[in-house]
């Protein structure tokens, strides 16, 4: 059990200028699940690689615990790690790959028996303990590679994209499994993931970073409600966030033919900086449909009366996952075409090549710097 | 229900007319005839030359291990069927056991110090950086690819008694005693020369196989091992020694027969001498046969020599079989 501190750690690979990993400073509370989540090349398994030694950190310190581990051979820090291929010695049986560890740190073999036993029993693995890894399946293997890290009962458990070789329906069964171990062995865990669903998900807590930086470090309820700048906004969330740039009218935004109140000081802000224009983000549930009785509409204020309320929306393609419909289309705004998502209710589904228009819900909107990109509402 | 009830008849018509003679059938199975021999057909030139190069000499060989063939009997023209003589009289000899015991212990000495010493250097190919590895193939390669007659003609030149390199450098450094000295005059250090000369000549094929194999290993084993609290010690027995145990199965077998056969570098040394003290099995039949006019007597050691190998790389090709079991 124990606290994982990055401390403006960094690291610059041999060669490049640029760190891949630029003072990343997260507090990891003991017993959490952090996960690090980004598009690929984004720093994240870097990351995970400092903490477990096996990438020289350049710049600041971790810690785990109290102890610094910054420059301690991977050896000594007392932490598991399953790898994205698992990285099972194809030669050791089930039975001698989840025991190695405790095999080299001297334990006694009765011991070593007893303890891989039960890791068996707890990832449903008794039956195959005395076959080796490629007589396995890719789930089996899966938990062989947990097996290993939990029968050492380490301060932390690393994990670099464990479920990415599992087929689409034994990643979401395995992630809730790999979620709820966590729970009951309450171990400190850092997760790598560039699945933003499995962040969501598993997380406890959930870091975002781009390019090495960390973007945003929150629980997955507050990354969605208030993504930090338009990265974390379009990153987080399926189907993305709408992120349109609209101008700056008197006490709002205008969106299409109507006005969308923004909080005032969201737009001092954006005018110091000398925008003329903010970019709204609009989740695809937030959205009003006018034609299907949008209930939004009717509360704003219309630049002109007589034509519908909101951005015109030419539907491309529509979705029906069963439970929603999502509306793909375009609109035009500022002279140029973007494409827009938008949930409505799977009953009332509108024409592929329809045109519909649709307000946003004025408490629902996100405000985002047009320039910075940093969120300007709270 | 409706379904299946109106399906049947389509079924069984299908079945009969691909099973049925017509011509379409014929011509697809001619062509599928055809395209089963392919393969036995690419494979015949590789065997014709195998039968005609190396089944005929052996066929040759078994046919005058059984004959008394002397230099008389070959000007004359003349064949005389001796039956097992030849091997009577070899088997009962004394020559013939302490050249086999011989071979096996020279052998042996040079196996084990070119995988010893090969193994070593294809691990220090993995380690080294693009240059230094990129010279040091370069001069493996190099040692490989040299003709073995010109290698021991060099190797001859190196070690000789009074104008070598070796015995200049072992004076210089203090053996005075070495100024003079006479590399081919003893059995022990004519053999010297020749395992230092094979192992030379051997351990590249060996270096690069492993360097080869090493490259397999994924690094994340390493890293694993290294969470798990491995040294490079514990690393090396648990992630890379498995991993290479197929290569260095593969390698040890082609060198015991390579190195057991070493006629070239023995023979053109020092000639199996002193004193024919230095004769392994192949340069015994070699000097039995040719060089002393007994081609009978030559061919049924030769025959022999065959069968000592084949037993010796038996019990090895078992280990290697038995080895790919326990992996499955």
């Amino acid at each position: 059990m124990a606290t994982v501190t990055f401390d403006k750690a960094t690291r610059v690979y041999p060669g490049s200028t640029k760190p891949a990993v630029d003072g990343l400073d997260i507090d990891i509370a003991d017993g959490e699940f952090l996960v690090l989540v980004g598009p690929s090349g984004c720093g994240k398994s870097t990351s995970l690689r400092m903490l477990a030694g096996l990438e020289d950190v350049n710049g600041g310190a971790i810690r785990i615990g109290d102890r610094d581990v910054t420059h301690l051979p991977p050896k000594d820090r007392d932490i598991a790690m399953v790898f994205q291929n698992y990285a099972l010695y194809p030669h050791m049986s089930v039975a001698d790959n989840m025991g190695f560890a405790l095999k080299i740190a001297g334990v006694n073999k009765a011991e070593i028996r007893q303890k891989v036993e039960e890791a068996a029993k707890i990832l449903d693995l008794t039956e195959y303990l005395d076959r080796k890894p490629k007589a396995l399946s890719g789930g089996q293997r899966q938990r062989v590679a947990m097996g290993r890290a939990i029968v050492r009962e380490p301060q932390v458990f690393l994990m670099d994209e464990p479920l990415s070789n599992l087929d689409a329906k034994l990643r979401v069964s395995t992630r809730t499994q790999i979620a709820s171990l966590q729970r009951r062995l309450g171990i400190t865990t850092v997760y790598v993931t560039h699945d933003q669903v499995e962040a969501m998900t598993m997380g406890d807590r959930v870091a975002v970073l781009k390019d090495g930086l960390l973007q945003q470090v929150d629980s997955p309820r507050n990354m969605y409600d208030k993504p930090a700048n338009l990265f974390v906004a379009g990153f987080i969330g399926s189907p993305a966030m709408n992120l349109v740039e609209v101008p700056i009218t008197d006490g709002g935004v205008k969106f299409g033919n109507s006005v969308v109140p923004v909080n005032r000081d969201a737009l001092k802000a954006a005018s110091d900086k000398g925008d003329r224009t903010v970019t709204v983000g609009v989740r695809p549930e937030h959205f009003d449909v006018v034609e299907l009785n949008g209930g939004a509409a009717k509360t704003l204020s219309k630049d002109s009366a007589d034509a519908p309320a909101g951005l015109a929306v030419s539907v491309n393609v529509v979705e029906e996952t069963g439970a929603d419909g999502y509306i793909y289309g375009t609109v035009e705004v500022g002279g140029e075409t973007k494409d827009l998502v938008v949930r409505v209710s799977s009953r009332a589904v509108p024409e592929k090549g329809a045109t519909v228009h649709v307000v946003p819900r004025p408490g629902e909107i996100h405000v985002f710097s047009s320039s910075t990109g940093e969120r300007l509402t709270d | 229900m409706t379904v299946q009830t109106e399906r049947p008849p389509s079924g069984p018509s299908d079945v009969r007319k691909a099973d049925g003679g017509g011509t379409g059938g014929t011509r697809a199975r001619a062509a599928s005839r055809a395209g089963a021999l392919a393969p036995y057909l690419l494979l015949l030139p590789a065997a014709a030359a195998t039968v005609l190069l190396l089944g005929w000499p052996l066929v040759k060989d078994g046919l005058l291990s059984f004959q008394n063939l002397n230099m008389a009997q070959l000007i004359q023209h003349v064949t005389e069927w001796t039956g097992f003589d030849n091997y009577k009289e070899v088997l009962t000899g004394e020559d013939f056991w302490r050249v086999t015991v011989r071979s096996i212990i020279f052998t042996a000495v040079n196996v084990v110090l070119t995988m010893v010493v090969g193994g070593l250097i294809g691990l220090l190919l993995a380690r080294l950086g693009r240059v230094m590895r990129f010279v040091l193939m370069i001069g493996l390669v190099l040692a490989w690819a040299m003709p073995v007659v010109a290698a021991t003609t060099v190797y001859q030149w190196l070690f000789a008694q009074r104008f070598g390199v070796v015995n200049w450098v072992l004076d210089k450094l203090g053996w005075h005693s070495m100024a003079d000295f006479s590399w081919t005059g003893s059995q022990f250090s004519t053999f010297f020369v020749v395992t230092v000369l094979i192992v030379w000549m051997s351990v590249p094929f060996v270096a690069i196989n492993l360097y080869a194999a090493t490259t397999t290993i994924p690094d994340e084993l390493y890293e694993a091992a290294a969470l798990d609290g491995a040294g490079m010690w514990r690393s090396f027995t648990s992630v890379t020694l498995p991993f290479l145990r197929p290569f260095l199965y593969a390698t040890t077998f082609l060198e015991v027969i390579w190195i057991f056969k070493a006629f070239v570098q023995v023979y053109t040394f020092n000639g199996g001498g002193p004193d024919r003290l230095t004769e392994i099995l192949p340069v015994y039949a070699y000097i039995e046969g040719v060089g002393n006019q007994h081609y009978g007597m030559g061919a049924a050691i030769a025959v022999l020599t065959i069968l000592i190998l084949l037993g010796l790389t038996a019990y090895y090709l078992r280990i290697v079989l038995k080895q790919e079991e326990d992996e499955l």
